[in-house]
């Protein structure tokens, strides 16, 4: 129900009723004040006055409650959250306009944030492929290189010397292994490679054998195709939880789904550790996620699992899948 | 003694060069006989210097080793070829195989691995890369269903004539659709 009338309408309104009752009761009644007024005259007007700043304040209370009910839901609205939408019951047209134009600035303002983050993901991302080729191709091929050499040199040496140089192999292998680590972080080569389902399975293989910890992986083999952004989210969530998962929760089974739901894909990743303490600060990886997440519109959600541990759920509307 | 086993060097990076000539021309049954950086030098270089065994990287500008390997392999006296890579992944040894490769080599193996594999291919030795059923699974899923009887073939080891044949397609067929085939997979 759009409301009829005005704020000032319903100030007015509210403040000449009282001032028509009061008019009303002088009028109808067989009140006078004498002059000096008498102490049970003044008792009266005051009693009166008191009745009629009561009402007042009452009917005030009435008609403002829903800007007092719209600067509460204003600042509760989160930005990591979308789809919030303000609703007040406002009854005059000025507190349901104002709502309208909150809601409509939270449109733009969500618009222009999934904007601003699918282009800074799709730079960082560039970034990183950028980075992940030069360590490949200039320091990586360096150091194989260098293998070489240190190996030539090491059959000229003495033993003494033979031996020192064995050492200086086994750092550049410990460094050639080291670079080759932060390539495939930094690119999910096996992603273009691989496709989402086998580039997940292989991730959630390498951090089950580098971590020790379970990883169950149940990828539904029916998946809808997603957009090329909605598979990097789907990927690099997977990655970045596992990370916490490794890192922070002591966890000893991870159970990581991935599967069509409603229409669209949910992403679930469950894990027995000790889970997220209530009240806790979200770090930059959980922000991360969510900025991920808005990008492509998709409802990320961390939460306790179900008997202990942590579960993250990430579902990706339907508008992401590819038909 | 037999003749020393001549090694033609093809990668794109100096350094690179440098070592593996430092390591290759130590040996005493083996020497560099000349290097290449990209694919326009490759092919004059096997015409001029004629080596027994390329040793060839996987990743050069604006291609793969992989593909080089096949167009080198469809000249009856191509040499033998060594893939020498970066990343060898399970998934490498199907294009690494149809591509005709002789060997495929780690970069992080030691050394005296990839001399001893140099040696081993001259020799005619099989080494050719072990495919696992993953491998073959994973090419079956990124190819289109009309190549995979191709594919069965190919890594069976069928010759190019005989799959011309049995497909009833000419041999210049066959070889573009194993390029198409190494396209998607190398």
């Amino acid at each position: 129900m759009s409301p009829r009338r005005s704020l000032l309408s319903r100030v007015f309104l509210a403040n000449a009723l009282i001032l028509v009752v009061a008019f009303a009761l002088l009028a109808s009644l067989p009140i006078t004040v004498s002059w000096p007024a008498t102490g049970a005259e003044l008792t009266v007007l005051v009693g009166g006055l008191a009745v009629m700043l009561v009402a007042n304040l009452l009917l005030m209370r009435r008609v403002l409650t829903p800007l007092r009910r719209l600067r509460h839901a204003m600042t509760a609205v989160d930005p990591l959250r979308p789809g919030q939408r303000i609703d007040v019951g406002a009854r005059s047209i000025e507190v349901a306009d104002l709502t309208r134009a909150f809601n409509e600035m939270l449109d733009r303002l969500e618009e222009e944030r999934r904007e601003s983050t699918r282009r800074t993901q799709s730079a960082q991302e560039q970034e990183r492929r950028a980075l992940s080729l030069e360590l490949h191709d200039q320091v990586g091929q360096n150091l194989t290189a260098l293998l070489l050499q240190l190996d030539v040199a090491s059959r000229s040496a003495t033993p003494e010397q033979r031996q020192a140089l064995d050492a200086s192999v086994d750092t550049v292998r410990e460094c050639l292994d080291q670079v080759r680590g932060i390539v495939r972080r930094l690119r999910p080569e096996a992603l273009d490679d691989l496709g989402l389902s086998r580039a997940i399975e292989h991730l959630c293989d390498r951090v089950e054998h580098d971590s020790g910890i379970v990883i169950e992986h149940a990828l539904d083999p029916e998946l809808p195709a997603l957009s090329s952004d909605a598979q990097l989210v789907v990927y690099r969530v997977t990655q970045e939880s596992l990370t916490n998962v490794v890192r922070h929760s002591r966890a000893r089974r991870v159970t990581v789904q991935l599967g069509p739901r409603d229409d669209g894909v949910r992403l679930s990743l469950t894990d027995d550790g000790t889970g997220t303490a209530p009240g806790h600060r979200e770090g930059s990886g959980i922000r991360g996620m969510r900025e991920r997440a808005l990008m492509i519109g998709a409802a990320f959600r961390l939460g306790a699992g179900e008997s202990s541990g942590t579960r993250v759920v990430l579902d990706i509307p339907k508008e992401e899948t590819r038909p | 003694m037999p003749a020393a086993i001549g090694v033609l060097v093809v990668d794109d990076h100096p350094a690179v060069r440098a070592g593996l000539r430092a390591l290759i021309d130590g040996e005493r049954d083996m020497h560099v006989v000349g290097e290449a950086s990209d694919e326009y030098t490759l092919v004059p270089a096997i015409r001029r210097f004629e080596p027994d065994v390329v040793l060839l990287d996987y990743k050069l500008p604006g291609t793969d080793g992989i593909s080089l390997c096949h167009r080198v392999k469809a000249n009856a006296s191509a040499p033998r070829i060594v893939i020498y890579s970066s990343f060898v992944m399970p998934s490498m040894a199907v294009p690494a195989r149809i591509a005709g490769a002789d060997a495929l080599v780690d970069k992080a193996v030691e050394p005296r691995d990839l001399t001893r594999t140099i040696r081993r291919v001259a020799a005619g030795e099989a080494t050719a890369p072990q495919i696992t059923a993953e491998a073959l699974a994973l090419a079956g899923d990124l190819l289109p269903i009309d190549d995979l009887p191709i594919l069965g073939m190919l890594v069976n080891g069928v010759p190019n004539r005989e799959l011309a044949e049995t497909l009833g397609i000419s041999l210049e067929d066959v070889n573009h659709r194993i390029d198409r085939i190494l396209g998607v997979l190398a």
